[in-house]
């Protein structure tokens, strides 16, 4: 077991190095160059020079590797170019933001998904089952750019019931529950653009998993021997159904630290999503590479975490040697 | 005195068909009837597709019949409401064919086995561990396995604990839907001397349903032939020579034992070709094409079950017919 776990973790720790390397020689492979943005072109050869060996872009790219490399081991993320600040300053700052963010949509997802997940399984093949399965493919599918247009278009052009963007007013006070309240309203338009078509995508996954467990032997076996249907729901159904639940859990928590792209842009939330994307547009390698440092490890601990809670719940998982 | 008595069972799938949805419906059952007495092992064969476990699931009502009566200890239950089928459900115990599928895979075998006994027997403390040694020691297993999970026992030997856990309502009929078909030669045979055992030790009527007709051999009381949702002939297999009147049964019989001494038929014929279930018509008799009697009423109309002699009934237009000629050729 220890030698399982020895394995992950150091695998965990392979695949993060080769996200990161791989994606720094990508950047620098593409045409364009950090500090022609920031010079004016009429301005002298030397200057430039100067400017190029300042943010480190004249040296070989072995060498600029080896020393990120070295930089990012003892944690130091660089400054960042359009900032003009600490990577890790600018990512401090981004991340509550896209948390405060993700973990609503996250709870609203698992909440709704579940519920409506196992009502579906409960009247399965059923016309309200079949309403249900068309509206959630029908949420799915749904560009989530283009709801989060129109959401903004009816609710705050239109109907002028909700913010249309940013994280709080600026006529703000200071009292906690005024501002807590003003950071709900901002809340709801983008955490309906994320949490339907997401919550949708549970529900279905859900009531696959309920009508699964729900044509078990087991669970006949556990009627036929005169247990009631409250228990065997809770204790034999609800328990066993919710088993795959984790790795969704586990593919999700990428998304709570990186941030959902396109929504945060449109909503001009400020959190990971659209820091990344302006600094791709910016070339601000370091941003880019913290941004996809803190991707890759999510997604790795993401992995490693429903596996180890596959392993603590699902006796017979634990006892499988792979 | 019956335990299970089934009269004229119904049951059809109904479904869609094609992109206009038009409603279809396949009979699984047809007017099925049967009588398991106390204390017998009644085995009931057939090939593939035939509604064996069809009829196995409409018994406790994990399926509803479309019509049709089934008397439990004549208490007629498929009228009964949810509620008050409650207490007589623990009384009709179901073994099945994939035993690791019917526990619970994260409960322990000791678990599986004092739930019942707990919730629904109130059994505790000391006698709940004295009930399950008990009937660890029916079953003829290690106690060791009691901390166990299910996926950690080989198939036999869960399907012992499927009967212990059967066992733990103290019911009046086991129905066994191909308990010993994912099962190797040796623990097929120890299963099938565990089910003699527990039915002598407990009076208990067993319900037998599978395609392996050495089971049925070995244990079996008596045996009903299920063609086509329908029951074609019932045999008492207490004689020391069956005497087989289907071509249909004979054809089964002989298929697998003509050499194998298990049956000996006294009438055995065998001139009748194998039929698949597929091309047999439902409005007539299964065999009209191959028997040797058939005259056009076997081919224009379904034979009902009749008695031919005590303890045996046939669905057949000319039994006389069939066995005056089987004495012509075997005298």
């Amino acid at each position: 077991m220890k030698y399982y776990y020895f394995k992950r973790i150091l695998l965990s720790v392979l695949i993060i190095w080769g996200v990161l390397t791989l994606t720094f020689f990508l950047i620098r492979v593409a045409p364009g160059d950090p500090s022609l943005i920031y010079i004016d072109p009429g301005i002298e050869p030397n200057i430039v020079n100067q400017i190029r060996h300042q943010m480190g872009l004249d040296q070989p790219l072995y060498i600029q590797y080896f020393k990120w490399l070295k930089q990012f081991l003892t944690g130091n993320f660089g400054m960042s170019f359009m900032h003009k600040r600490p990577v890790s300053q600018v990512l401090a700052e981004a991340i509550p933001n896209t948390l405060q963010l993700t973990v609503a949509v996250f709870m609203i997802q698992i909440i709704i998904g579940i519920i409506v997940g196992i009502y579906s399984a409960l009247s399965r093949y059923t016309k309200k089952d079949s309403f249900i399965s068309s509206f959630s493919i029908f949420l799915y599918s749904i560009p989530g750019f283009w709801l989060a247009l129109m959401l903004i278009l009816i609710f705050s052009l239109k109907l002028g019931w909700l913010p249309s963007s940013h994280m709080q007013s600026m006529d703000i006070g200071n009292g906690f529950w005024e501002v807590f309240a003003d950071r709900i309203e901002h809340l709801i338009l983008p955490v309906i653009v994320l949490g339907l078509p997401l919550s949708a995508h549970t529900s279905r996954f859900v009531r696959g998993s309920f009508i699964d467990v729900f044509t078990q032997d087991y669970i006949r076996a556990a009627y036929a021997y005169g247990l009631n249907k409250r228990k065997i729901w809770l204790k034999y159904a609800l328990k066993n159904a919710l088993l795959p639940i984790i790795t969704l859990i586990g593919m999700y928590l990428p998304f709570l630290l990186g941030g959902a792209v396109i929504t945060e842009y449109i909503f001009s939330w400020p959190g990971m999503g659209r820091i990344t994307v302006e600094a791709i547009f910016a070339y601000d390698y370091p941003i880019i590479l913290a941004s996809t440092a803190i991707a890759a490890v999510a997604v790795v601990i993401g992995n490693l975490l429903s596996d180890i809670l596959y392993r603590v719940i699902d006796p017979r998982i634990r006892n499988s040697n792979t | 005195m019956y335990t299970l008595k089934i009269e004229n069972l119904t049951k059809s799938f109904n479904g869609t068909q094609g992109w206009r949805r038009k409603h279809s419906s396949k009979p699984a059952l047809n007017n099925v009837s049967i009588k398991i007495r106390c204390g017998e092992i009644f085995a009931l064969i057939g090939e593939t597709g035939s509604g064996k476990s069809t009829l196995a699931k409409c018994i406790p009502r994990i399926l509803d019949a479309d019509s049709g009566k089934i008397y439990f200890k004549n208490k007629e239950i498929l009228q009964l409401s949810e509620k008050e089928f409650r207490p007589v459900q623990p009384k009709i115990q179901m073994i099945y064919q994939n035993s690791l599928l019917a526990f619970n895979p994260r409960k322990r075998i000791y678990n599986a086995l004092s739930e019942p006994l707990k919730r629904i027997r109130k059994i505790d403390g000391v006698d709940l561990q004295k009930y399950i040694d008990e009937l660890f020691c029916i079953v003829e297993l290690d106690h060791d396995l009691l901390d166990r999970f299910p996926h950690e026992l080989s198939g036999g030997q869960l399907q012992r604990v499927a009967v212990a856990r059967a066992l733990t309502t103290e019911p009046d009929i086991i129905i066994a839907d191909e308990p010993t078909s994912s099962l190797d030669a040796i623990h097929k045979n120890q299963i099938l001397l565990l089910f003699k055992k527990i039915q002598s030790q407990r009076n208990l009527s067993i319900l037998l349903i599978t395609h392996d007709l050495n089971l049925v051999a070995r244990i079996a009381d008596r045996i009903a032939v299920l063609v086509n949702g329908q029951i074609i002939e019932i045999l008492d297999r207490s004689e020391q020579f069956l005497t087989v009147i289907h071509p249909y049964t004979r054809n089964l019989l002989n298929s697998t034992y003509l050499n194998s001494g298990l049956f000996q038929l006294k009438n055995s014929n065998p001139d009748f070709d194998p039929m698949i279930a597929s091309h047999i018509s439902r409005k007539r008799c299964v065999s009209a094409a191959q028997c040797h009697c058939s005259t056009a009423k076997c081919n224009e109309v379904i034979p009902e079950l009749t008695e031919v002699s005590e303890s045996h009934l046939v669905a057949c237009h000319f039994p006389e017919r069939i066995l005056s000629l089987d004495r012509k050729i075997f005298r």
